[in-house]
């Protein structure tokens, strides 16, 4: 077995076993949701559906019915005055998007609907990942040539092991270089914002060890 | 705290638990405190701070029964616990 292909085999193992250990975290969360529907908490769905769809369900529901549900998330946090909530699931409702092989097209459009709302809202935060997301969508449509804007995202100091702004910027810089062509800095990036991910624990993280094996298949 | 509050929750959580209602006002009021405190400690606090508050917000509800609060917590702990299982103690 060649050292590439000993690589792919390995992280398919590894991702094996961390799958079924998660079995039992994936029960949790679904007797949670059940447990939910035995309370009158209106209020509190969007924080729920927020972590159950944006950090747990994609790993046994379908990527669309999670940026589906997060999108309803997204809409009953702003009615209900919880802004916060309300544009961590656009952010996740994007991430979902973009892994569910929505139409980039779509994807744009919705991006630039949450960045005219932050206008009034004012979350930079938010609007940081967004404009982040925005970056790596407009490369992949059309190279950033027409859809790009002056905007862009204020990341910090990537060195500094605080920023929590880092693991999404390598992420990001790593898609971006792989489907640019420039698959050495793919790895580059992608080696970098893995050990940040930590354990396979967050649908990036996979999509992360994803592209790297993508990489390293490219080159065999 | 993660392990010992997995292995609370394995033991406890039948539908007996589900049925017991937590009644007294002043421990659903401390489980809605760690509850905020968790949002809180998300993006400014150190790892550790949020996982003390979450497994003692599940611990709570397993004690005592189950209130409006308790959906919020697990769903939390199944979240965070699952980012921060190491995958070496899986082999």
């Amino acid at each position: 077995m060649n050292g590439p292909t000993l690589v792919l085999t390995l992280q398919s193992s590894l991702t094996f076993h961390v799958f079924a250990s998660y079995f039992v975290h994936s029960r949790i969360a679904k007797n949670a949701m059940s447990m939910l529907k035995r309370f009158d908490v209106a209020d509190q769905y969007p924080l729920f559906y927020l972590n159950y769809y944006g950090r747990v369900a994609w790993r046994f529901e379908a990527l669309q019915v999670c940026a589906d549900k997060l999108r309803r998330a997204f809409e009953a946090a702003l009615s209900l005055g919880h802004v916060d909530i309300a544009f961590y699931c656009s952010i996740h409702v994007i991430k979902n998007s973009i892994f569910s092989g929505a139409s980039l097209r779509s994807i744009m459009k919705e991006i630039d609907y949450y960045l005219h709302l932050l206008k009034t809202y004012k979350i930079e935060t938010a609007r940081t990942f967004l404009l982040i997301f925005r970056e790596t969508v407009s490369l992949l449509i059309d190279n950033g040539q027409a859809t790009s804007i002056e905007a862009t995202p204020f990341v910090g100091d990537l060195n500094d092991p605080g920023n929590k702004l880092r693991e999404s910027a390598f992420f990001h810089k790593a898609v971006q270089c792989l489907w640019v062509g420039h698959t050495e800095r793919c790895r580059y990036y992608s080696e970098k914002c893995m050990p940040i991910l930590g354990p396979l624990a967050q649908l990036t993280t996979y999509m992360s060890k994803f592209y790297h094996g993508k990489e390293t298949y490219m080159q065999m | 705290m993660l392990a010992d509050t997995l292995t609370m929750y394995e033991e406890v959580y039948n539908d007996e638990w589900i049925n017991k209602k937590l009644e007294d006002e002043k421990i659903r009021t401390i489980a809605k405190i760690y509850n905020t405190f968790v949002i809180a400690c998300f993006l400014c606090k150190p790892r550790h701070i949020l996982v003390y508050h979450m497994c003692r917000a599940v611990q709570l509800s397993l004690q005592n029964g189950t209130c409006q609060y308790t959906p919020l917590a697990l769903i939390h702990f199944a979240g965070y616990a699952m980012k921060d299982e190491q995958p070496a103690s899986i082999w």
